[in-house]
């Protein structure tokens, strides 16, 4: 079955990019052949090439070069008057068409419709005077499917997190301080690095985690409210950002088929996590240096902040695992170069104050050892190389490969010394843009998995937007750590309507 | 560097157009003028130091149905570079999207590009050695927004005189060079083109581009025109593409306003201010 879903995803990313990249990728071949005695001559060459093009006339009755009259719509500029507002509904479902391994927990068992979810967006830019900027947004979702399948069956806190959530997107006042210095404080995104992928040197924002492979980057992260300064001189950009809230990756929750502790369970019981509190003293800090030459980019940050991924605290006094967040301090940079079509990206950081689960907490628990300990505090050297590729028209294929060194290794840490990432994006956007095939591949560090996902977007007017598409976990060894969810496989459909 | 009146995208289009000079003089016109100095005396036109403009972007597919999107540009000349810079302020789809290049004389230097989409809340640098693809679904390629090199054209005159809304014009086919044809096919997607240039104020009016990528053929109409502070200015831009004599979609830019020689801080041409917007 899995086999035939890998093909399906193939054979459907190649009907949405055959009709043009067949044809260009001919056209590359025709361009490194060499020319070799003998060959048509020059202006026979022009005359294949122009080949086909016999039927140029216009119809009669319909020239192409007469004027178009065109209706103008009223301005936006005049018709906000410094106010705009707008926002978007998106109807999103799902359907898991694999059965449930029942070992896991999970409330889902069988082939069915697994996500019905309404979402509303909503936002309002308000400019103050000519230069200050208020924008207020929020978004809100509910999904039906709790509302009638074995609502019961699931925690409290399981429905807070999956069924419903209401919450202050990028919420802010931006403007200058002086000609160089500008302020922006407020809920926000701050997008650094190159990868596409794993946060290397992208320490801000905590990332919407809760299904695993099917969220974009571009709606993974989750504002943070902080107090950024940008002071740009001579080229440079300075930049110096305070936050002032605590927010975590969002990930599966029990009972949820992307709970990440779902093995887990089965032995410890696993506690709601413990975040920071907000106050003075958790303020993280976090800076960066930025600069654009002719031909690329570069940026080098330093940041003190807490881990937006927990790692599981063993509490002796209730045999509980309590998911903690640590201060880390991270420093790296990122850059990029172009050569003709070419991108090449790079990203680097050494972190330091991580804490990794250790293999060996039952064996304590059996020695009775005074202090179990579950995880250790270690060191990492991660770094990500990869390319954005355009010489194909209208395509862009995007490759990163990671990987992280952790420093002073164990063996009894569970993950490895060394581990490498890959992911592949493929992009295509044909129709006058109104029709985006996307083929998304990534392989989990040490072979822990793959994800695959394919969708196909289509703009049926400007505000009407529908997609579908399927993604497809693969991991055949039950220490994979993708394992757990390998029958979470989902067809994909939505409808957003912006306005 | 050839100079034009349509800042931002019809501008920076015609620095296609514009910037084709005639590499062989045509004893059949019996004018005193070669296609390369008309081209050349065109290329010294002024066109203002910096320009702003109000532009709507009509996408019109084969049934009829259009799409809306209204931009605004900003442009400025140093020296023989350009920068320039546009926002998206509609629809809502791509509201904030923007786009910004630093176009090179010096043809040793890549052109730089950015793009910021709103979604991201993040600069992407676009590596644009291909520039055939469409520019935000138009039937404008990025080649036609940010132009391509001159000297990578042959050129002769396909007929001494015609006329266009009363006008008098040249028409001119125009062929990437032998030796670098595949090359400059690739990154521009055209075959070949031809081009009317008014007589009279040395300006393209009309031009027609055979597209490799599925055989198509594209109609450029320039209106409108009219001088402004100076400048001659084409207020209206419309491009068609067929395929079998068959309409497939077309685009028209019409400009609602435009001014030259504004004040523009540099700071409006950097990557921090795609992210911080109008």
């Amino acid at each position: 079955m899995k086999k035939v879903v890998w093909w399906l995803c193939l054979i459907l990313l190649s009907s949405g990019f055959v009709s043009n990249n067949v044809y260009l990728i001919q056209d590359g071949w025709a361009q490194t052949e060499p020319v070799e005695d003998g060959e048509p001559a020059e202006e026979e060459e022009e005359d294949e090439d122009l080949e086909g093009f016999e039927d140029e006339d216009f119809e009669e009755g319909d020239d192409a070069f007469e004027e178009i009259e065109v209706k103008l719509p009223v301005p936006v500029s005049t018709e906000s008057q410094g106010l705009s507002y707008g926002g978007f509904f998106r109807e999103e479902l799902a359907y898991s068409f694999q059965e449930q391994d029942p070992n896991l927990g999970f409330v889902r068992r069988g082939a069915e419709l697994s996500k019905v979810r309404s979402i509303l967006n909503l936002n309002l830019e308000v400019d103050l005077d000519k230069d200050w900027k208020l924008k207020i947004s929020g978004n809100a979702f509910y999904d039906a499917y709790y509302s009638w399948e074995d609502r019961d069956l699931y925690p409290y806190d399981t429905l807070n997190v999956v069924e419903r959530e209401a919450e202050f997107r990028d919420t802010f006042i931006e403007g200058p301080l002086t000609d160089s210095l500008w302020l922006k404080v407020g809920r926000q995104i701050i997008a650094w690095g190159e990868s596409e992928g794993p946060a290397i040197t992208d320490m801000a924002n905590p990332r919407d985690n809760r299904e695993q492979g099917v969220v974009d980057i571009e709606d993974a992260r989750i504002p943070i409210f902080a107090t950024k300064f940008s002071y740009l001189k001579e080229g440079w950009e300075f930049n110096v950002v305070f936050t002032h809230e605590f927010r975590a990756n969002k990930i599966g929750v029990e009972g949820f088929e992307y709970d990440p502790y779902a093995s887990i369970r089965s032995i410890f019981e696993v506690e709601f996590p413990k975040q920071p509190e907000n106050h003075l003293s958790n303020t993280e800090t976090l800076y960066r240096l930025f600069k654009s030459f002719n031909g690329g980019d570069i940026s080098f940050m330093y940041a003190d902040v807490f881990e937006d991924e927990a790692y599981l605290d063993f509490d002796k006094n209730t045999s509980r695992l309590i998911p903690r967040y640590r201060r880390i301090q991270v420093y790296g940079g990122s850059g990029n170069y172009v050569m003709g079509s070419w991108l090449l990206k790079l990203e680097f950081a050494e972190k330091h104050g991580l804490g990794f689960a250790r293999e060996d907490l039952d064996k304590q628990l059996e020695n009775e050892v005074d202090r179990p300990e579950s995880w250790s505090e270690k060191n990492t050297s991660e770094a990500m190389l990869g390319f954005d590729y355009t010489g194909v028209t209208d395509l862009t294929a995007t490759f990163e490969l990671g990987i992280i060194k952790t420093h002073d290794y164990e063996d009894n840490l569970m993950h490895l010394e060394l581990r490498a990432s890959s992911s592949l994006i493929l992009r295509y956007d044909t129709w006058n843009d109104t029709l985006h095939p996307q083929f998304f591949w990534v392989r989990l560090p040490n072979d822990n998995g793959d994800v695959l996902r394919v969708t196909v977007d289509y703009d049926y007017v400007d505000a009407l937007q529908l997609s579908a598409g399927i993604v497809v976990y693969e991991a055949s060894k039950a220490d994979n750590l993708l394992y757990i969810f390998r029958n979470n496989d989902r067809i994909l459909a939505s409808l957003k309507y912006s306005f | 560097m050839h100079t034009f009146t349509l800042p931002f995208i019809a501008r920076h289009f015609l620095l296609f157009v514009l910037l084709i000079s005639f590499a062989v003089p045509t004893p059949l016109l019996g004018e005193t003028l070669t296609a390369q100095q008309v081209m050349e005396k065109e290329d010294d036109r002024y066109e203002g130091d910096t320009s702003i403009q109000d532009m709507i972007m009509i996408l019109i597919d084969r049934r009829g149905g259009q799409r809306v999107r209204e931009t605004k540009g900003f442009s400025k000349e140093y020296g023989e570079d350009t920068k320039s810079i546009s926002f998206f302020l509609s629809p809502a789809d791509v509201k904030n999207t923007a786009f910004l290049s630093h176009e090179w004389d010096d043809s040793s230097k890549e052109d730089d590009s950015w793009l910021y989409l709103p979604a991201l809340r993040k600069v992407k640098r676009i590596a644009s050695s291909d520039k055939s693809g469409s520019f935000m679904g138009t039937d404008f390629t990025y080649a036609d927004v940010e132009g391509v090199d001159v000297e990578d054209y042959d050129y002769k005159f396909i007929k001494e005189s015609e006329m266009v809304d009363g006008h008098d014009t040249w028409v001119i086919e125009a062929k990437p060079k032998k030796a670098i044809k595949k090359k400059v096919i690739k990154e521009t997607g055209n075959l070949k083109s031809q081009l009317w240039v008014r007589k009279d104020i040395f300006m393209v009016v009309k031009g027609k581009f055979w597209v490799k990528k599925g055989k198509k053929i594209k109609y450029l109409t320039i209106s409108e025109i009219e001088q402004i502070d100076g400048v001659w200015t084409g207020k209206k831009m419309q491009m068609v593409t067929t395929k079998k004599g068959k309409r497939e979609h077309s685009t028209v830019l019409q400009t609602r306003s435009i001014q030259y020689n504004q004040p523009l801080d540099d700071d409006m041409f950097t990557t921090q201010r795609m992210e911080r917007g109008l």
